[in-house]
């Protein structure tokens, strides 16, 4: 086990060592990231001195080494359009996202499991036929289609919820559903393929011939094996939920990380844009990491090698 | 319950989503000819007409009129050539590159697979929405633009999918059989792994179809995909923010022409899903 956690925490390093890679070279990728972030009409005396003072003029290994160990020590520079930190400018609106995040996870684990379970139960009944075609549903709509039609509905029609900003708990349901809607479609269908299949294991039939009552043999037989792959790839939608905070923060003007990396690629503010991109990155690796060695813990059949 | 035969006819579902794919792909191909006006001419003295069923909307603009005065129906149908188009190029792309790099890397192995999976890892790494949206800021907006960065965010799901594949069909025994009599890797390569590979592949694809016409709008949406005056539903949806109080129509129709397409393309992939994978079939049923 610790062989296993090592391992993965070695992983866990390099990947975060590529992701710094990618943050730092994205802004490179156009060829000259000097033109990308002053305006047009910049004069060349501006152009140069911009270059000289941001360091663009030194080879790009250095440029490079130096990002690696401002990044290492918390220092991505100064945002060049609120003229912060931006390292400060993305924790404090870490909270803000984490929250969302979080309440759409529950909220998409909430629905979709029980909802898996129901429809595997009553496979190829009524319930099952909704569900299912909730979740395909769900899967194709567009989070930002959502969103806007929540604020079409609730907003504009019903005038029963706040369409943007924060403040009361009732302004983070509209983006809450929007984001939750496709994670949870994705969780009940593989909550419901689970437990198909766990409810054609012998065990479950042994546990039925032996007189258990339905409820039981569900719950605790059959429930609890088909959570495990369900636990796996919560993991994974925290990515999901992560990339699409990006979307539903900027339709409901919610305060989090990704309106201000979305305001921060727009506005051509890349010290801000690598910051946010490497720190979102790095969070959901080790949110990754974290959620790997639970389910290792958790389920001793996985193997640790 | 009923046991799953050896083969599914398409339900009437899948028949609709097929039908519903083939409308795309013809409005994609010929929308002049379908397409009742001009999606870019602008008739200011047209603007905001709601639709047909609505009082004040008419039967020459069945779907109503924009800010400018330009017809939504003619819009969405245009629309559809850049969902259908970016898809198509974008996912062939990716496929072609993933799907080779996944086959290099399950059979042959070695230092191919180990930088390909490397690289995998690091990307996996980023929200794809988020890179893409980076990536698209940095190169600029445009047709060309998007399925490059479309292409450089979905050949990872084909090339992991599909080493993980190769490296269960490269440890059976045909494999096995074919190189003890003698039949070189590239041979093999053809005439054993990759018609063992089509299952995933095939569903593979469904999937990134689906996700690629959605980070395509998303993109338009954002004002980072297509530009005006070129229609897309997701730049059709950009305009239509301002307008959710006034005329619903706008953000209504271009937002379920996406839903709608994803649907067809999710049912289809399900299906040609459930018919390929074995394990599925021989599911037994549990009655309570």
């Amino acid at each position: 086990m610790q062989r296993f956690i090592a391992r993965r925490l070695l992983d866990a390093i390099f990947v975060v060592f590529g992701v710094s890679f990618v943050a730092f070279i994205l802004v490179h990728l156009s060829g000259d990231p000097v033109l990308l972030m002053l305006p047009l009409d910049a004069s060349q005396q501006q152009i140069d001195e911009f270059r000289r003072r941001m360091g663009f003029d030194r080879p790009l290994l250095v440029q490079y080494l130096r990002f690696l160990s401002g990044a290492v020590q918390g220092d991505f520079g100064v945002s060049l359009r609120f003229d912060q930190p931006a390292l400060r400018l993305v924790v404090e609106r870490l909270p803000a996202t984490a929250g969302l995040a979080l309440v759409s996870l529950v909220l998409a684990a909430g629905f979709g499991i029980p909802a898996g379970v129901v429809a595997a139960v009553g496979r190829g009944h009524g319930w099952d036929v909704i569900i299912r075609t909730l979740a395909l549903v769900g899967q194709a709509v567009p989070i930002f289609w959502l969103g806007i039609m929540l604020i079409l509905l609730f907003g504009e029609r019903l005038h029963l919820l706040p369409t943007s900003g924060t403040g009361t708990w009732r302004h983070i349901l509209l983006p809450a559903v929007s984001l939750a809607a496709y994670s949870a479609a994705s969780i009940s269908r593989l909550q419901r393929s689970a437990m198909l299949d766990v409810l054609g294991r012998e065990y479950v039939t042994t546990a039925r011939a032996k007189g258990l009552s339905a409820l039981t043999v569900i719950i605790r037989h059959a429930l609890r094996n088909a959570l495990i792959p369900v636990v796996t790839i919560i993991g994974l939608q925290m990515g999901t939920l992560l990339g699409g905070a990006i979307i539903t923060e900027t339709i409901f003007a919610w305060p989090g990380v990704g309106r201000l990396s979305l305001q921060a690629i727009q506005s051509r503010d890349y010290v801000l844009v690598q910051a946010s991109v490497f720190i979102v990155a790095t969070t959901f690796v080790l949110i990754n990491l974290v959620v790997d060695i639970l389910y290792a813990a958790l389920d001793p059949r996985i193997a640790y090698d | 319950m009923t046991r799953r035969g050896a083969l599914r006819l398409p339900g009437i579902s899948v028949l609709a989503a097929l039908g519903l794919l083939a409308v795309a792909g013809v409005l994609a191909v010929v929308p002049h000819a379908i397409a009742p006006a001009d999606p870019i001419r602008v008739d200011v003295t047209r603007r905001l007409l709601p639709p047909l069923w609505i009082s004040g909307g008419s039967i020459a603009n069945p779907l109503g009129t924009d800010q400018l005065g330009r017809d939504v129906l003619s819009r969405i149908i245009h629309g559809t050539r850049v969902s259908v188009f970016v898809a198509a190029l974008a996912v062939s792309a990716a496929g072609a590159i993933g799907i080779t790099l996944g086959v290099s890397s399950g059979f042959f192995g070695g230092w191919i697979d180990r930088i390909s999976m490397r690289v995998a890892d690091i990307q996996l790494a980023f929200p794809a929405i988020l890179l893409a949206i980076a990536l698209a800021a940095v190169l600029g907006p445009g047709f060309w633009k998007v399925i490059i960065v479309l292409t450089a965010t979905g050949w990872v799901n084909f090339a992991r999918v599909v080493r993980g594949a190769a490296l269960t069909v490269r440890a059976q025994e045909f494999v096995e059989a074919a190189r003890g009599i003698g039949a070189r890797p590239g041979r093999i390569v053809r005439r054993h792994i990759l018609p063992n590979l089509l299952g995933p592949m095939t569903v593979i694809a469904t999937l990134e179809v689906a996700r690629v016409i959605i980070v395509e709008a998303s993109l338009g949406f954002l004002g980072l995909g297509v530009q005006p005056p070129t229609p897309s539903w997701g730049n059709m949806l950009s305009d239509a923010r301002a307008y959710v109080a006034t005329a619903w129509w706008l953000p209504t129709f271009p937002g379920l022409a996406i839903a709608l397409t994803c649907l067809s393309v999710n049912l289809v992939g399900d299906w040609i899903r459930d018919t390929l994978d074995p394990r599925l079939r021989n599911l037994r049923s549990f009655d309570l």
